[in-house]
């Protein structure tokens, strides 16, 4: 294995780590923080992965990635807050 | 004269934007690039923004990478500080008011992004020149300012954008 | 020689966000839950990134990483607020009792 395939292997226990806190998490709002959490480190591994078959075109679903991550939280996070109300 | 040297500016920015996705420096692709860019402009200036672009976002780039520098590093020294927090477990946390010394709101903005972007404050809400910061109890760069009325580091380099 | 330099980084990167994964389990409030590891995601995740532009040399590949690095450097702050403003406007308080 070379480096950059352990350093994936490694994100890859930390998804899975965080996922076991927003199973657990006593609020809404510890599992929308390890959606964020785990959101970032998806497009860590896109661009992990882009590096390792060397095509440079997976770096685009990253960034829709990032974008699509972004919108979702910040939709979730306002409709909790406004209590289902969003007119 | 000026507002067409900005426009250029922006159109070249956005061009450089698309070559790097499309991945070549063909001629032809630098042709649709700036055809795209330039309807981008035109569309957002003309329908999404109720003033100007440059009336909007008027950031000096000489600030603008000052303070990015400034950032970066203050990133780092705030990880760290983070770092020792979570060995010895402290998780007292209180939410600080806090009156800026900033008068433009693009830049009140901008350093509610950087409070939030350094490890240790989070920003809460934000009510004219008046921000809500949560932070750690033993978190000092705020409210000693507070009390002396002089502005934080963070506010003199984006005391600039003022006008 | 500037490969081992990127090892290093990326190497420091993996350490942060192992104690950021660490501090998600080991407070108990939300708030102080919020403060620390999605901001150690932060040092995390630009450290990681600047290790993969100096491995990818000087390419497009590495422009598009800056791309994306300056992208979630201005939106995540903002997701961040977001979740940390909805739990204030929704009345969740300091030092509530949460069980786990």
């Amino acid at each position: 294995m070379t480096f950059l395939e352990t350093t994936l292997l490694i994100i890859a226990i930390y998804i899975v780590l965080v996922l076991i806190r927003v199973i657990l998490g006593p609020t809404i709002w510890d599992r929308l923080l390890g959606l964020n959490t785990i959101s970032a480190k998806i497009i860590m591994s896109i661009v992990l992965l882009a590096l390792i078959t060397d095509q440079s075109y997976l770096m685009d679903v990253a960034l829709v990635y990032a974008l699509l991550g972004f919108i979702g939280t910040v939709l979730i996070a306002r409709f909790i807050e406004k209590k289902g109300d969003l007119s | 004269m000026k507002k067409l040297i900005d426009n250029l500016v922006l159109l070249f920015i956005f061009t450089g934007f698309w070559l790097i996705l499309n991945e070549s420096l063909a001629l032809s692709q630098i042709l649709v690039g700036l055809f795209f860019s330039s309807v981008a402009l035109f569309f957002t200036n003309r329908y999404l923004l109720e003033n100007d672009y440059q009336s909007a976002y008027v950031v000096k780039s000489e600030v603008l990478f000052r303070y990015a520098i400034y950032l970066f590093f203050q990133i780092y020294r705030s990880g760290f500080f983070a770092i020792l927090k979570i060995l010895k477990c402290e998780d007292t946390v209180k939410i600080i008011e806090y009156e800026t010394c900033i008068h433009s709101d693009l830049g009140i903005c901008l350093l509610a992004n950087a409070i939030t972007l350094t490890p240790g404050t989070v920003t809460l809400g934000k009510n004219g020149r008046q921000l809500k910061i949560l932070a750690f109890a033993d978190e000092k760069s705020f409210t000693d300012i507070a009390e002396g009325k002089i502005c934080s580091p963070y506010e003199m380099i984006l005391r600039s954008l003022d006008r | 020689m500037i490969d081992l330099l990127a090892y290093l980084l990326v190497t420091i990167a993996l350490i942060f966000m192992a104690l950021g994964v660490i501090g998600l389990f080991r407070f108990k409030d939300f708030y102080s839950r919020i403060l620390i590891s999605a901001k150690i995601e932060t040092v995390g995740f630009l450290t990681i990134m600047i290790g993969l532009i100096i491995l990818s040399g000087f390419s497009y590949a590495a422009m598009k990483i800056m791309l994306i690095t300056l992208l979630v450097m201005i939106t995540n702050p903002l997701s961040t607020h977001a979740i940390a403003r909805s739990a204030f406007l929704s009345g969740y308080t300091i030092n509530q009792d949460t069980r786990l």
